[in-house]
C-alpha cells in the first residue's frame, strides 16, 4: 500500500470515483435518445454486432460523451482536496498552486493560475452555451 | 431457380419464453414468395417475437426457423441478422437520426454506381424523391415510415418484415399507408410479413391473414375467408365487431332469439346447442309481416348513417340506418338477419 500512497495512479483512481457519476449521467441521457432497435436495424443491413455499435449507437452517443468530457474536466480544473492528499510531491495542479500561494497571503504570485483556472474553465462553459443557443 | 413446390419461409413447432411465460407455443407458419401476409394479434399474442425471431434478434427455444430452403434457425444452426438477409422496417421507423435520407437509404448497399441507381429506383417507389438531403426529424411521420421501408427494400432482401409501422400515425394516414406500402412492395415483388393489430390494415394490405391469439396460429386464410367465417369468439373480435347469440342447430340453420339463420358451411349440422356468430353489417329492418319485433332504445347519429341499438328480447343488436324515413327512438321495428352465420367452436 505505501508504494500506491502518494503515486500517479492512485490520483487518477480518486479522479474517477469522484467524477464517473457525473460523466455517466450526461452520457446516459444521450445514451436513452439511442433506441436498441437502431441496432438491429443496421443489423439486419448487413452489420456485425460490432460495426452496427461503431456506425449507428456511437455517432449518435458522441454528443453526449463531448458533454460529459467538458463536465469533467470543467470539475478537475478546480479540484483540490483529492489532488493535495494523493498527488506525488513536487506534482502541482494550476488549483494547488492557487491554494499554496494564497495560503502564503502571496495574492499577486496566486493571480495568474486564478486567471488560468477561470480562463481554461471558461472554455467549455462558452461552448457548451454555444450548443445550447443553436439548439434552443 | 428457387423450387417453388416448397414455401418460402417455413416456421415449424417454434416455441418460445420469456422467464415464466410461453410467449410462442409452437408456431407453424408457411408462406409462398412473393405475398404479403398479416399477423394479426392483440398485444401479447406473441405476433412482435415472432417477426423478430425470423429476422434473428432473438432465438426460438425449439423449432426451427427456414427461409428459401435454407436453415436460419433451430436445430442447432443459428444464422446472424446480417446473414439472413432480411429488411426490417421496425415500429416507429427508427430511422438513423445521424444520416440524411440518402444515406439512410443506401446504408445497407455497396458503395458505388449501383448504389446511387438502387437509391433512385427505391425512392421512386416509395414516392419520397426530391427529400435525399432532409434528415430523418425534417421529414413527417408518413415520410419517415416511407423512408424506413426504403431502406429496407433498398438491398432487394428475400424476405422484409414490418412490425406495426404505422403505430405513431393517426388513423386515417394509418390505413391509407398500409394500401401504399402494400403496393409498393407488390412493386418491387416483395415478400413481406407485417404484424398488426388493426384488421383493417391487415385486409387492405395482405394476401393471407395468420391471427394470432395466445401465442398460437388460430387461423390462417384469406382475409374475407378470415371474417366472414373466423374459426372462433378470439378470431372473430379480432378481425372486427362481432355479434354472438346462443342457437340451437340442426338440419342447416341456427334457430336463434332472431329467428331461423341458415349456416354458412352445412356440416355443422348434427343437432347440438352452440353459438353463432353475425356481423353487425347483418341486421336489416325486415319487410312488413316477418322478421322479429324489437325496441330502439338508442340511436347514435354517424353522418351518412344512423346507429340504433335496437332490445329484440333482451338481446341487443346493432342496426345500421342508411336511407330515410328513420324510426325514430323508442319506436318497435322488425328486424331479421341477412346472409348465413357461423358456428363457433367453443
Amino acid at each position: 500500500m505505501p508504494d500506491l500512497y502518494q503515486s500517479p495512479l492512485l490520483v487518477v483512481l480518486a479522479y474517477v470515483m469522484l467524477y464517473l457519476p457525473l460523466a455517466q449521467s450526461s452520457i446516459r441521457a444521450s445514451a436513452e435518445l439511442v433506441p436498441p432497435e437502431l441496432e438491429n436495424v443496421a443489423r439486419s443491413l448487413g452489420r456485425s454486432p460490432l460495426a452496427a455499435f461503431a456506425e449507428v449507437t456511437l455517432p449518435n452517443l458522441m454528443p453526449g460523451i463531448g458533454a460529459s468530457l467538458a463536465l469533467v474536466v470543467l470539475q478537475l480544473m478546480r479540484e483540490l482536496t483529492a489532488t493535495l492528499l494523493l498527488a506525488p510531491s513536487g506534482v502541482v495542479t494550476l488549483a494547488t498552486e492557487f491554494w499554496s500561494f494564497t495560503n502564503d497571503r502571496a495574492y499577486a504570485a496566486a493571480a495568474p493560475f486564478a486567471a488560468a483556472l477561470v480562463i481554461i474553465s471558461g472554455v467549455p462553459v462558452y461552448v457548451f452555451t454555444l450548443r445550447t443557443l443553436r439548439r434552443g | 431457380m428457387p423450387d417453388h413446390n416448397l414455401p418460402y419461409l417455413q416456421v415449424s413447432a417454434v416455441r418460445k419464453s420469456y422467464g415464466d411465460s410461453e410467449v410462442l407455443r409452437g408456431i407453424d407458419l408457411e408462406m409462398e414468395q412473393g405475398s404479403i401476409l398479416a399477423l394479426l394479434g392483440s398485444s401479447g399474442s406473441g405476433k412482435t417475437t415472432l417477426l423478430r425471431l425470423i429476422a434473428g434478434f432473438t432465438e426460438p427455444e425449439t423449432g426451427t426457423i427456414k427461409i428459401d430452403g435454407r436453415l436460419v434457425a433451430g436445430a442447432g444452426s443459428s444464422i446472424p441478422p446480417e446473414r439472413r438477409h432480411i429488411g426490417y422496417v421496425p415500429q416507429e421507423g427508427a430511422l438513423f437520426p445521424h444520416l440524411n435520407v440518402a444515406k439512410n437509404i443506401t446504408f445497407g448497399l455497396k458503395p458505388g454506381p449501383q448504389s446511387k441507381a438502387r437509391l433512385d429506383e427505391v425512392l421512386h417507389i416509395t414516392g419520397l424523391s426530391g427529400l435525399e438531403d432532409r434528415f430523418p426529424h425534417q421529414l413527417s411521420g408518413g415520410q419517415q415510415q416511407r423512408t424506413a421501408l426504403a431502406r429496407a427494400l433498398a438491398p432487394r432482401p428475400s424476405l422484409i418484415l414490418l412490425d406495426e409501422p404505422f403505430n405513431a400515425l393517426d388513423l386515417d394516414l394509418r390505413r391509407a399507408m398500409a394500401s401504399e406500402v402494400a403496393s409498393a412492395l407488390r412493386s418491387a415483388r416483395a415478400t413481406a410479413i407485417l404484424v398488426t393489430h388493426d384488421p383493417l390494415e391487415a385486409f387492405s394490405s395482405a394476401d393471407r391473414i395468420a391471427a394470432m391469439t395466445h401465442g398460437l396460429i388460430a387461423q390462417l386464410d384469406a382475409p374475407s375467408k378470415l371474417y366472414q367465417a373466423p374459426i372462433n369468439a378470439d378470431v372473430a373480435r379480432l378481425t372486427g365487431t362481432a355479434l354472438f347469440l346462443d342457437a340451437d342447430i340442426a338440419q342447416g340453420y341456427a334457430t336463434t332469439r332472431l329467428g331461423r339463420i341458415a349456416l354458412q358451411s352445412p356440416s355443422h349440422s348434427d343437432p347440438q346447442q352452440a353459438q353463432i356468430m353475425l356481423r353487425p353489417e347483418q341486421f336489416v329492418l325486415a319487410e312488413p309481416g316477418t322478421g322479429v319485433p324489437g325496441t330502439i332504445f338508442h340511436m347514435i347519429f354517424n353522418g351518412d348513417h344512423y346507429l340504433a341499438s335496437v332490445d329484440v328480447g333482451g338481446v341487443i343488436i346493432p342496426l345500421l340506418l342508411r336511407e330515410a324515413p328513420f324510426p325514430k327512438q323508442g319506436s318497435e321495428i322488425l328486424v331479421t338477419v341477412a346472409g348465413s352465420c357461423v358456428v363457433m367452436k367453443s
